[in-house]
């Protein structure tokens, strides 16, 4: 109850014809245009479709209830004039005036107002489809986020087999070292006792050369060495002068 | 080869696991500094590899005139034992922590399946629900029954504009 009050209260008329044509926007009759209008060439609507539209327009589901209406009604206003229930007067006049006027402002004024109708609409409605595509695409990009994040169980497991993998490797590192180092180490003092081996030999060749220069020249030194030098040399000379 | 067959399936996209996973910079220089230990150890294990461990005897029998020297060495050679880091302790350690952290990113996927199901589900309802235009407000005080009371409430104190309205919606006045 006190939101009717405060429906009725808060909205000026305006406003409110506005608030029902956003609410039920199907219910506008302004925007309704006879199509009837376009079928007739020379621009009269004929007899017995006019008298359809007007049936039609009575508010009521049948075609005899439609009928009853409207006979029911003129029989009504035809009693009432001739009982004298009802005087036209002059202030029939004015109202039949006025009512006049206010459908031919009603008729002129219906497209400027459908139009800031459908626009203001279209403005509301659109601000609402934001909000709900801004909520849409808040509510995608977070789950864009936390998709991302199911991977965790899988690189944890793939970060401990790396774990793994780097201790046994750092094992088979230490041990591998120890052999490398040792093999290097018995190659250098292997290598060394070759150096060793060979320094050996040069020394005792060296030696023994040494040995046999000095017997030599001790012998070359002697004098029977030379006279036999002298004399094998005055031979060989004899031997060329005879020869000649 | 079943090794690099290993390795390559348990690969890991180390570029973006920081980004995707969401950690923080201690976190992520953590992870780098691992990935860096692991890389040096693959290279020098590789290194290693490849240098000899054993020693050509035979030709150095063969110059050697001490052979007593080289029967020496390869005995020694033969019997070397190295020392071994005690890796089943170490494996021990690793398996232990293993099943902590992963028990905990198992209760984190649990969390994050759990919270897609729910934005799921509200997408769905917001793809699925009726255009704005047909909502009315008997639909609006069915889904948010509050609204009627904060409409008593304003009508009460004599409140009739609603903060922010105006800005948002406009004014449906003409004048």
């Amino acid at each position: 109850m006190s939101s009717k009050l405060f429906c009725l209260r808060s909205f000026p008329s305006v406003q409110r014809t506005a608030w029902q044509r956003l609410v039920l926007p199907s219910t506008r009759k302004f925007s309704l245009t006879p199509t009837t209008f376009d079928k007739t060439p020379s621009g009269r609507i004929p007899p017995d479709q006019k008298a359809a539209n007007i049936i039609s327009s009575v508010p009521s589901t049948s075609l005899l209830t439609k009928s009853g209406v409207l006979t029911v009604t003129a029989a009504a206003l035809a009693t009432a004039i001739s009982k004298g229930i009802y005087v036209v007067n002059d202030e029939s006049i004015v109202v039949a005036s006025f009512l006049g006027l206010v459908g031919v402002f009603g008729t002129l004024g219906r497209k400027a107002y459908n139009e800031w109708s459908d626009k203001t609409i279209a403005k509301i409605g659109g601000i609402m489809q934001a909000a709900r595509n801004d909520h849409t695409s808040a509510i995608r990009e977070r789950i864009d986020q936390v998709a991302s994040l199911q991977e965790v169980e899988s690189v944890t497991q793939a970060l401990f087999h790396t774990s793994k993998e780097t201790a046994r490797m750092e094992a088979e590192i230490f041990e591998l070292e120890q052999r490398v180092a040792l093999a290097k180490e018995a190659k250098s003092v292997l290598d060394s006792w070759v150096h060793h081996e060979a320094n050996v030999r040069a020394e005792q060749q060296e030696r023994l050369v040494e040995d046999v220069l000095a017997r030599v020249n001790s012998k070359v030194s002697t004098q029977k060495f030379q006279q036999d030098a002298l004399n094998e040399s005055l031979g060989e000379i004899e031997k060329v002068l005879a020869s000649a | 080869m079943s090794k690099v067959a290993s390795a390559a399936g348990k690969a890991i996209d180390w570029a973006s696991v920081a980004s995707k996973l969401k950690l923080d910079a201690a976190t992520a220089s953590a992870i780098a500094n691992f990935r860096s230990r692991h890389a040096q150890a693959v290279a020098k294990l590789g290194t290693l590899r490849e240098q000899a461990t054993t020693v050509d005897f035979a030709t150095y029998r063969s110059v050697l005139a001490n052979k007593e020297i080289v029967n020496r060495i390869e005995s020694s050679m033969k019997s070397f034992k190295p020392v071994k880091i005690d890796l089943n302790s170490q494996l021990k350690a690793i398996n232990a922590f293993e099943a902590k952290a992963s028990e905990g990113a198992k209760k984190n996927v649990e969390l994050v399946k759990a919270e897609l199901q729910n934005l799921s589900a509200t997408l769905k309802n917001i793809e699925q629900a009726r255009p704005t235009e047909e909502i009315t407000i008997e639909d609006m005080k069915q889904a948010v029954p509050e609204i009627e009371k904060i409409v008593e409430t304003m009508v009460t104190k004599g409140k009739w504009v609603i903060p922010g309205y105006r800005e948002k919606f406009g004014d449906l006045s003409i004048m």
